[in-house]
């Protein structure tokens, strides 16, 4: 009876998360981040309405290879009102530059919503699934810490993930990143349960949510990086049953992958490969400084940086993981799918968008979050998860009040941050330990991190937005 | 456990089946559904959601195109004082005429074409009056048409 109370308890505290997920996401969904700053969010749109009203995917693009090239004025939000730079939209048909599974459902809700025509496609109505889309996200993430390190890390990666100010803006934007986000995490979550409990239907599951993944965009094949990583790390060795595992996978997976193939065949073979290898020859925008840039600036579009330290500290705990022989499963597989990731970044890198950058932060939310509750449960690492959290507060508390305004509680802040690192690292010296005071420190110090968080986001409107993001 | 052979046996079937209401759902669709006026109105059609308004200084296009030499700018400024301000790129007018570019401008804009009368603007194009006969003319790239609301008329 009590064991049952205690699991409906901790399914209604995960729901709560999820509310809070979605509030968040919803609030101001269709002004910030400023619709027309990134087009593409009209074109996935575009490309599902058109092929549902018209047969024939049309979107922007503006790289070579197609033959059809309209420049127009699509005025949709008014956002050569806004944030125009004067020029035309390039309009190509039959557009190619992705498969269309994100504008499928994007559009096809728009459709579905009374759009007829692109100026229909208001940020009010297609940024609406995809808010949705970002709160599945967040479900998914607080699942997959939840199998591996326990309810509370799930409880706190779903808070922070559901929270984190960069995290919640981004989430609301119509970019393949954002539908790729949720098939890693469910690929993630299936393949820990493949390696504990070697039951094949979540390889099976496994499989067909990496196919997916790469009819949103081709750098869906992440995931199929992030299983021959997770293989290789179970099986430690090329042997047979890895061969057999990576094997099944594949046949499953990679033909899904090539329903994107059937697709452009229906549009004419040599559109196409022209396309796809525009698209290969793309400028290399990211540069070689992409590794400093990932880990220093977090963008939202090309030009709009709004530095997230939660991600910042993600990339820490995740470079200070890397030095060591990480034993636990779940750690273990938040690590490859970074790599995996990093890879296909690297690999596949073109102008340095935001949006390119979006799926390592709930991977980075994850390592943070084990690393954090294990402060707050165990005690571990507790001088630097003070550090951490002192950071991702302090900057939160900074944009929220300005240093003037903060002047009245600087004493607090001087006297108390400094008292505690003093007294924690005395502790840690003469290694003695205090659960009770790690325990109540840090758990005030987390509620005061979410719910700076969500003042933060309340903050942000169209004046702060042109005011304060850089 | 999965038997996999079976499994893939099933997933294949299925796979052949869908690729084939795919190829040719796709391919039945295109035939039936496409054509470039559909498509075009799809694309330039009038949003329903969309508010359309009667103050022509309302709404203005920000920026500039990057193509040199091929822009009309359009200057309309309205007896209470306000204006607006618009360079728009020829490569997106497909009517080059200037009542052709008007049109096109007030589409974009969201107005009707026909408050420019209705309200008593004048227009002129590079200076010289804008008639109704010039509104036939092909309007020449770099040009300038300014139009002033003239309330006395």
């Amino acid at each position: 009876m009590k064991i049952k109370a205690i699991n409906i308890f901790k399914f209604l505290t995960f729901l709560a998360v999820l509310v809070l997920a979605l509030m968040v996401r919803k609030k101001s969904y269709a002004e910030i981040p400023i619709p027309g700053q990134s087009v593409d969010e009209y074109s996935y749109s575009w490309v599902g309405l058109s092929l549902i009203e018209n047969g024939m995917p049309v979107g922007i693009s503006g790289i070579d290879g197609y033959k059809n090239s309209l420049p127009m004025y699509v005025n949709v939000d008014r956002f050569f009102q806004t944030v125009s730079t004067g020029e035309p939209l390039t309009i190509n048909y039959p557009w190619m530059d992705h498969p269309p599974l994100l504008g499928l459902i994007t559009g096809g809700y728009a459709y579905l919503s009374g759009a007829r025509v692109f100026e229909d496609t208001t940020s009010y109505i297609i940024r609406k699934p995809i808010i949705i889309i970002g709160t599945i996200s967040v479900a998914l993430l607080g699942i997959f810490c939840w199998i591996n390190f326990g309810y509370f890390t799930g409880m706190l990666g779903g808070l922070l993930y559901a929270t984190t100010p960069l995290v919640v803006l981004s989430s609301r934007m119509i970019q393949a990143e954002n539908a790729i986000i949720p098939c890693l995490l469910a690929c993630m979550i299936f393949m820990s349960l493949y390696i504990k409990k070697k039951d094949d239907y979540w390889l099976l599951a496994a499989a067909l949510i990496s196919g997916m993944a790469t009819l949103f965009k081709l750098t869906g094949f992440v995931c199929h990086l992030f299983v021959l990583f997770a293989l290789l790390g179970n099986y430690k060795k090329i042997n047979k049953s890895f061969l057999n595992d990576f094997g099944f996978f594949l046949v499953v997976s990679l033909p899904i992958s090539f329903l994107f193939v059937v697709y452009g065949l229906v549009y004419g073979l040599e559109n196409f490969m022209n396309i796809l290898f525009s698209n290969y020859n793309r400028f290399y925008g990211i540069g070689p400084n992409s590794l400093i840039e990932l880990i220093r600036n977090q963008r939202l579009t090309q030009h709009k940086f709004l530095p997230e330290v939660s991600i910042i500290s993600g990339w820490l705990v995740f470079l200070s993981l890397i030095t060591k022989d990480v034993k636990n499963i779940g750690n273990k597989l938040a690590i490859f799918s970074v790599f995996a990731y990093l890879i296909v970044y690297i690999f596949f890198g073109s102008q340095p968008y935001g949006w390119y950058t979006f799926p390592f932060w709930p991977l980075l939310i994850i390592l943070l979050s084990k690393f954090l509750s294990d402060g707050i449960v165990k005690g571990k690492n507790f001088v630097a998860v003070f550090f951490f959290s002192t950071m991702i507060l302090g900057a939160n508390i900074s944009q929220i009040i300005n240093v003037f305004a903060f002047q009245v509680y600087a004493n607090w802040w001087r006297i108390g941050v400094a008292a505690i690192f003093f007294i924690l690292v005395i502790m840690s010296i003469l290694k003695l330990k205090s659960k009770l005071f790690y325990k109540i420190l840090f758990l005030v110090m987390m509620a005061g991190i979410i719910y700076t968080n969500v003042q933060y986001l309340n903050n942000i409107n169209i004046d702060f937005w042109w005011n304060n993001i850089s | 456990m999965l038997n996999r052979k079976k499994t893939l046996l099933i997933f294949g079937i299925l796979y052949l089946v869908f690729v084939g209401v795919l190829f040719f759902g796709l391919r039945y669709r295109l035939k039936n559904k496409f054509s470039v006026e559909g498509l075009n109105k799809t694309i330039s059609g009038k949003s329903v959601f969309r508010d359309t308004t009667t103050d022509l200084c309302k709404y203005q296009i920000l920026g500039d195109p990057k193509e040199e030499g091929n822009y009309v700018k359009i200057n309309i400024f309205c007896s209470n004082g306000k204006k607006a301000v618009s360079t728009v790129s020829l490569s997106a007018i497909e009517d080059k005429t200037v009542g052709g570019f008007m049109a096109e401008y007030a589409r974009i804009a969201g107005f009707e074409m026909t408050l420019f009368s209705d309200q008593n603007f004048v227009c002129y194009l590079d200076g010289k009056l804008l008639t109704d006969e010039m509104m036939k003319d092909n309007i020449r790239p770099t040009s300038t048409i300014d139009c002033r609301e003239n309330p006395n008329k």
